[in-house]
């Protein structure tokens, strides 16, 4: 869908002082029909990446290219994004539908079109009801509903989402990534920075991490989660029975459990001594580790 | 560039401000404008007709500027405040289309201000038994061109400062460019050559707001040369194409951060 070549960022906060460098040699390829995470801690040019993306701020240096597939030229291309910011303001004086209208308006969408697509989301995203009120009079959930809505209103083959589960409930979360599961499934490929990582391993096949403006990883999610996997075991025991097998491994107390990590290489001499103790097991599992344990041993 | 996008832009940048309570505002301002008209030809002596439309044509200069610089200081400056140009440039739509559609939607509530007040001005002249003159036209046209003028230049100003140096300097250009062509006759200014030449020279680069008041003519002399009114239309339509032109470069040039 779009490639970053080498692009850097700096940003002057000061005549006197040096350039703030927030992306550095950026380079990775997004493909199509995936939803790819973008990942990092606040700060890291997750932002500032998705605005050069945009067109809205122009790199230092470096360059980015469009899959030929979204258009020939910017017109063609914004036709087939859809795009929602983090925190969306909107024209506080135009009701839910008129935004809609303007929107779609200006993707040259009949009105029928955008009737039936904007309703069409707007019940999909729960927000039909207050199409008619000014917008001045929406919560910071409703306004990200809408934001989604007029992100989908043109059928984008690309939508780019900038922290779009920020400032929902859980239900309204779990509604956006259902329907970023099911715009998926339709073949819409779909690029979204989040920093709430549970959400990112739901919903991603791919990520792509940055680290204090640089990259950091790119690629397939299970990748990343099979090559920080260790060859570790966890075996989790009544905390009373924690005397017996402190010696096995690194041991950790967890309220009324103890949890045992142990190298694959100890598997036999832990089952030995655990069955010659005549041990309770709670449970025993390979250790895998989750998105928020590699983003901090990656050191995000 | 694509006008369909621009008019897209401007019809709902109109219907925005439209819904912002500014209708409320004009229709105060007219009905104030009513009560002065109708106060001072009651203590007028002579010619009430005259007094209407000479405080009518005065009063519709007065908000149509009000509207252009207060207004026109926010118009964008608020898009990239309050980050809603990050909604409209996602999709596609130039920068330029952008620009312009904001200026006709702003230029359009200019309008409407125009024609209101005009009719409050025009029913009070005629109320006084005024005889009608294609010069109160042109006046009224001029008035709304000099607004659209100034919008320009606060748009200008507000692109490359924040909102009230953006007012402050077009204020200042508005009292400069009125003046400037009278300083040049002063015995001060004609007595030194290089004062002269550095007055000559602002002259050119300040639009000459003095050109669009024709009040007194419409008043008193009720004739102008026709070669003058259009020419004043060229001079105006030059400097806000000049000034349009000048903004679209900087802001397709500026980081929307």
């Amino acid at each position: 869908m779009f490639s970053f070549h080498e692009v850097s960022k700096e940003f002057k906060t000061d005549f006197w002082e040096k350039p703030f460098r927030a992306l550095d040699k950026v380079s990775f390829n997004l493909s199509g029909g995936n939803i790819v995470g973008f990942l990092g801690a606040n700060g890291a040019g997750k932002t500032t990446g998705i605005k050069i993306l945009l067109g809205f701020i122009k790199p230092t240096s470096g360059k980015i290219e469009y899959d030929p597939a979204l258009g020939k030229n910017r017109s063609e291309i914004f036709k087939n994004i859809g795009y929602l910011p983090e925190r969306p303001y909107f024209y506080a004086d135009l009701t839910g539908r008129e935004f809609i209208n303007y929107i779609g308006q200006l993707n040259d969408l009949t009105k029928l079109d955008i009737k039936k697509n904007g309703d069409f989301w707007a019940k999909s995203l729960k927000i039909d009801f207050a199409l008619d009120r000014k917008l001045r009079f929406y919560s910071k959930g409703m306004l990200q509903r809408l934001g989604f809505v007029s992100a989908l209103v043109a059928d984008p083959m690309l939508l780019i989402l900038d922290e779009p589960l920020s400032g929902l409930d859980p239900l309204g979360r779990k509604e956006f990534k259902d329907i970023m599961n099911q715009l998926s499934s339709e073949g819409k490929t779909i690029f979204f920075s989040s920093h709430i990582l549970s959400d990112v391993e739901e919903v991603s096949r791919e990520v792509v991490i940055l680290e204090s403006g640089k990259l950091v990883h790119s690629g397939n999610l299970l990748d990343l989660v099979k090559g920080k996997t260790t060859d570790e075991y966890e075996l989790v025991l009544d905390s009373r029975e924690s005397e017996k097998i402190k010696e096995l491994g690194s041991l950790q107390e967890q309220g009324e459990f103890c949890r045992l990590v142990f190298p694959q290489s100890d598997f036999s001499r832990v089952l030995e001594q655990v069955s010659k103790e005549n041990i309770n097991i709670e449970s025993l599992k390979k250790v895998t580790p989750t998105l928020e344990d590699i983003i901090y041993r990656i050191g995000v | 560039m694509n006008f369909g996008k621009a008019i897209t832009i401007g019809k709902f940048t109109f219907i925005e401000i439209y819904k912002s309570k500014i209708m409320i505002n004009i229709l105060l301002s007219g009905i104030v404008l009513a009560l002065l008209c109708y106060i001072v030809s009651e203590f007028s002596f002579g010619n009430p007709s005259k007094i209407a439309l000479d405080v009518g044509l005065g009063f519709l200069s007065l908000t149509t500027k009000a509207i252009a610089i207060f207004f026109g200081a926010t118009l964008l400056k608020n898009e990239l405040e309050s980050r809603t140009i990050y909604l409209i440039l996602s999709n596609p739509v130039s920068r330029v289309e952008f620009l312009v559609g904001k200026v006709l939607g702003l230029s359009g509530i200019l309008l409407l201000n125009t024609i209101l007040l005009s009719i409050f001005t025009t029913l009070f002249y005629y109320y006084w038994d005024g005889v009608w003159n294609s010069l109160i036209a042109w006046s009224i046209l001029q008035t709304f061109l000099e607004s659209v003028l100034i919008l320009l230049i606060v748009l200008f100003f507000s692109l490359i400062t924040n909102i009230n140096l953006a007012i402050i300097f077009s204020i200042s250009i508005y009292v400069s460019g009125y003046a400037i062509r009278g300083a040049l006759s002063l015995p001060d200014v004609k007595s030194n050559v290089a004062l002269t030449k550095v007055v000559t020279l602002i002259s050119y680069v300040i639009p000459n707001f003095s050109l669009f008041d024709i009040k007194n003519f419409v008043l008193y002399k009720q004739e102008l040369d026709s070669m003058y009114l259009l020419g004043t239309l060229g001079y105006s339509i030059t400097f806000s194409l000049i000034f349009l032109v000048v903004s679209s470069l900087v802001l397709s040039s500026k980081d929307l951060n």
